[in-house]
């Protein structure tokens, strides 16, 4: 960002340089000083980062302490082990391995799909003929995007209603047994990720249909003559023109791995599925939020435990893709 | 464009510089001493300050009540008293954490938190000398030499305290009040209403009358009972298998009765459970008062679990009960007459005002394996959470008088059903009953027109819900539910005492531990019900799990207390 702006600022002086005479004086003053105006509208954001973003960063230090909020946030207590009491008790509990691995699979099947299926869905999309059709798909695709996870979340307790649901309803129409799926260990991940799909597919196929049409139509001319039929010029046309797109978007949401979305999970949580419902952050809601006394340095540990392994894991990728694809973050 | 672009380049710059400077800003009071009134004035004995006064209170809001400086109740007492409030309005669903940050900033604490103040956080800053003493001779907070709160400005409270509230109960209010270093820093909310000390269970007894016109009988060939006559939890099973086998509703379908059926379970639990000889899967006094256990490695509990397992593999229990999150899910079947037992508030709120009438609350019971007095799970008389006042406000004795008064005949009546003769009146000279009005131009229900009285709605915020008052409502519904109530009172068991209280950081514990083991001990309870997993084989492993989890650590910890509690009583 920092750098952008100097570029731009370098610019700007060279293109008003012929007009005036520059003084000696003013060409050894430092670039920062003579481009004062600029740093000056960056402040806001920076400001805004530090105190946001930066400053907030110091509050992890509770994470080592038995936070007390009479005491503040300095004045609490270290806590046993050298500060890392947290971090070892929630390491050493029973379910801490069925938490993780929990959390893993959501985030690794959601990962995953939803790489993968909105590119094919962008790419077929593409295929159709019509403009209206392809605008009419579009449309259709993304608007239960708009939809809030809670009334989402109601939907599939409805529709997996034992007594009324549609889906055993269909199950009982085959001759099956019917059965909630709500309350079983078994579908929890895949009911979230394809009601996590129906929701967000469209949505998140939208930047790929951006960089399709950026698509040369001369190349695809070329090919036609070269005598490519319809898969073969999507394979070696469109597909390698969205790749790094793909690649920056998977980068990105492995970095947020262990982040899978709280609030959708939380509301999907039934007394039947939570052995396999269960991830770091209800888990965190549990001993924070809803506790009667909430144990900030214990949640925030978790908190700490879960951005570390999250950077390591964005690390990682960015040095495979980096390695194989040469596009990266950074 | 150069300049243009500076220009705005320094009004951006100043902006951010303003903002800055206008969140440190902030304003003071001044405490005058000679302002206070210990006792009133001669025309007015609520006045507490000659001249205006303002006082910063810190307070839980839920989400039918409007904001609190809207609410009669707060508008008469700061007539009466003449001062003026300032409230912290914490809404309820984050209120732990607001709360934390209220505390957290120190140069602003309010001079009262009224309502829903946790024991732990008493426990855990009385330490640091954070909270006033209510019953110190030597306290002084703000350079503000008050002495004993109680004795000296809160006659109505220190009375109510000595006579244990009129409550006929082993339960000790001073003892609930008081942590073990023998003072008190919170004043206690006392609720005694039938209604709202325990919960309800309630059976449908005009199924009970169809299938007896339709000739049924029990399985031994006797009557089928009332639903109030119902004994055991054999005899109710054996009721439930009647409303599953048969047309019970008399609609012509034998199919669509749904015998039993409950909110994820939670309240179904307790009152099974309760006929096994505990109330709750908590920690939990035995019968014989000797000890404290985790009733889920109790042999109660395996029984327990055994008779769910019956009530679900017959199909008695509802098989969405487990999915069914709120009343509104559960009256979806209410309203069409096909439930025959479940637990509610109040059985309209369940199965409408037209069918409410064919409902009964019964219980306690007992089972072939809990023979002893039928037990139910009750709410504590008192709680120790009234109100708290952080020390170093210069306001304590206006505090102070500010609480009697809300524990006083006004106060009471105010946090009900507000003001006598504009919110209510009495229906005649003997002062038996009132009658509550609601302006013939209110649209919404009469809790919605309540909340905008009284934070005592939905949150259920109180210092003092007596019944002495609250029983005398002239309203059919209530008094039938506050009737049907009154049934489980001789029967009431809290599962801890108010008055054992754990040391601070033995909270902290306590909750990490149940984070994890209560998710685990739901879910276990889910596959023992459904019969995914079986008592025989996997009873052992659940025993060996608790164990991990450290349950045992955390029985140590209430036992220890409780043994001190009860060597501090003998």
């Amino acid at each position: 960002m920092v750098q952008q702006e100097n570029i731009c600022a370098e610019t700007l002086q060279t293109a008003e340089e012929p007009r005036r005479k520059i003084s000696a004086r003013k060409r050894k003053t430092p670039a920062f000083l003579r481009n004062w105006s600029l740093y000056l509208l960056l402040l806001p954001t920076t400001v805004y980062l530090l105190i946001f973003c930066y400053v907030p960063i110091l509050g992890s230090v509770v994470a080592f302490k038995d936070y007390n909020a009479f005491l503040g946030i300095w004045n609490s207590p270290w806590a046993a082990s050298g500060g890392f009491q947290h971090f070892i008790n929630f390491v050493t509990m029973p379910n801490f391995w069925n938490i993780l691995g929990n959390t893993l699979v959501l985030s690794i099947a959601s990962i995953i799909f939803n790489t993968i299926l909105p590119v094919i869905f962008a790419l077929f999309v593409n295929e159709l003929r019509w403009d209206w059709s392809k605008k009419t798909v579009q449309v259709i695709s993304y608007a239960p995007y708009f939809i809030s996870t809670v009334v989402v979340v109601g939907m599939l307790f409805s529709f997996s209603s034992i007594e009324t649901g549609v889906i055993n309803k269909i199950i009982t129409l085959f001759g099956g047994d019917p059965v909630n799926v709500m309350e079983s260990k078994g579908a929890f991940a895949a009911v979230y990720v394809i009601s996590g799909l129906w929701q967000g597919l469209g949505w998140w196929s939208i930047v790929y249909f951006g960089a399709l049409s950026n698509v040369d139509k001369e190349l695809h001319e070329a090919a036609v003559l070269d005598g490519a039929g319809r898969f073969r010029r999507i394979w070696h046309i469109n597909l390698p023109t969205i790749l790094p797109m793909v690649i920056i978007m998977f980068i990105m949401s492995i970095g947020n791995m262990l982040n899978v979305g709280f609030e959708k999970v939380y509301l999907m949580q039934t007394s039947g599925n939570l052995e396999t419902s269960e991830i770091i952050s209800t888990y965190v809601y549990r001993v924070s939020m809803l506790a009667n006394v909430p144990q900030y340095s214990y949640a925030t540990a978790i908190g700490l435990f879960n951005s570390f392994i999250n950077i390591i894991l964005l690390v990682i990728a960015n040095v495979i893709s980096k390695r194989v694809s040469e596009t990266s973050l950074w | 464009m150069k300049r243009w672009k500076r220009a705005c380049a320094v009004a951006l710059g100043a902006a951010t510089m303003l903002s800055a400077l206008t969140l440190t800003a902030c304003g003071g009071r001044k405490y005058d001493p000679d302002n206070f009134l210990p006792e009133g004035t001669q025309e007015n004995p609520y006045q507490i300050v000659k001249e205006r006064a303002t006082i910063k209170i810190f307070v839980p809001r839920g989400t039918m009540n409007p904001h609190y400086s809207d609410m009669k109740m707060f508008k008469v007492l700061s007539e009466v008293t003449n001062l003026n409030f300032e409230f912290t309005e914490a809404d309820t669903a984050a209120y732990s954490t607001l709360r934390s940050a209220a505390w957290g900033d120190r140069d602003n604490l309010p001079d009262l938190f009224l309502f829903s103040n946790p024991i732990s956080e008493q426990v855990a800053y009385s330490q640091y000398g954070a909270l006033v003493r209510f019953n110190d001779g030597n306290m002084t907070s703000g350079g503000v030499q008050a002495g004993n709160l109680i004795e000296n400005y809160m006659p109505h409270y220190k009375a109510l305290l000595e006579n244990n509230f009129n409550i006929q109960t082993a339960t000790s209010a001073k003892e609930v009040a008081t942590l073990p270093d023998g003072y008190m820093y919170c004043t206690l909310s006392v609720n005694d209403v039938p209604r709202d000390l325990t919960f309800k269970m309630f059976l449908n007894q005009k199924w009970i009358e169809n299938l007896r016109e339709d000739g049924r009988t029990m399985p031994d060939g006797k009557a089928i009972p009332d639903a109030v006559d119902i004994q055991t939890v054999e005899e109710f099973i054996d009721v439930l298998r009647l409303f599953k086998t048969y047309d019970a509703n008399h609609n012509g379908n034998p199919n669509d009765e749904i015998p039993v059926t409950a909110k994820e379970l939670s309240y179904l639990r307790n009152f099974i459970l309760a006929a096994c000889g505990y109330v709750t899967p908590e920690i939990e006094v035995t019968n014989d008062g000797s000890d404290v256990v985790f009733v889920p490695q109790t042999e109660a509990y395996k029984k327990y679990l055994e008779i769910m397992n019956v009530l679900y593999s017959e199909g008695l229990l509802h098989g969405e009960t487990f999915s069914i999150k709120t009343d509104q899910q559960l009256a979806r079947y209410g309203l069409e007459g096909r439930l025959g037992c479940y637990c509610a508030a109040a059985p309209y709120i369940i199965v409408g005002d037209d069918l409410a009438d064919d409902y009964v609350a019964f219980g306690p019971l007992t089972s072939e394996y809990y023979t002893g007095t039928p037990l139910q799970w009750g709410f504590s008389y008192f709680q120790p959470d009234g109100a708290v006042i952080p020390s170093g406000t210069p306001y304590v004795r206006e505090v102070a008088r500010l609480l009697d008064i809300m524990y006083s005949d006004l106060g009471v009546q105010l946090i009900s059903y507000g003001l006598e003769n504009e919110d209510w009146t009495w229906d005649n000279e003997e002062k038996t009953s009132w009658t509550f009005s609601v302006p013939e131009t209110w649209t919404g229900t009469q809790e919605e027109y309540r909340a905008t009285i009284t934070p005592n709605v939905g949150t259920a915020s109180g210092l003092y819900w007596s019944y002495d008052f609250v029983g005398k409502m002239n309203d059919k519904t209530i008094s039938s539910l506050n009737k049907m109530s009154e049934r489980y009172l001789p029967y009431l068991k809290v599962p801890i005492p108010q008055e054992i209280k754990l040391a601070g950081s033995e909270y902290d514990t306590v909750t990490t531990i149940r984070a994890g083991m209560d998710v685990y001990v739901s879910s276990m309870e889910y596959d023992f019900v459904t019969g995914a997993k079986k008592l025989d084989t996997d009873w052992d492993t659940f025993q060996s799990r608790l164990k991990q989890y450290r349950a045992d650590e955390m029985i140590e910890l209430y036992s220890r207390a409780y043994k001190q509690y009860l060597a501090s009583k003998s």
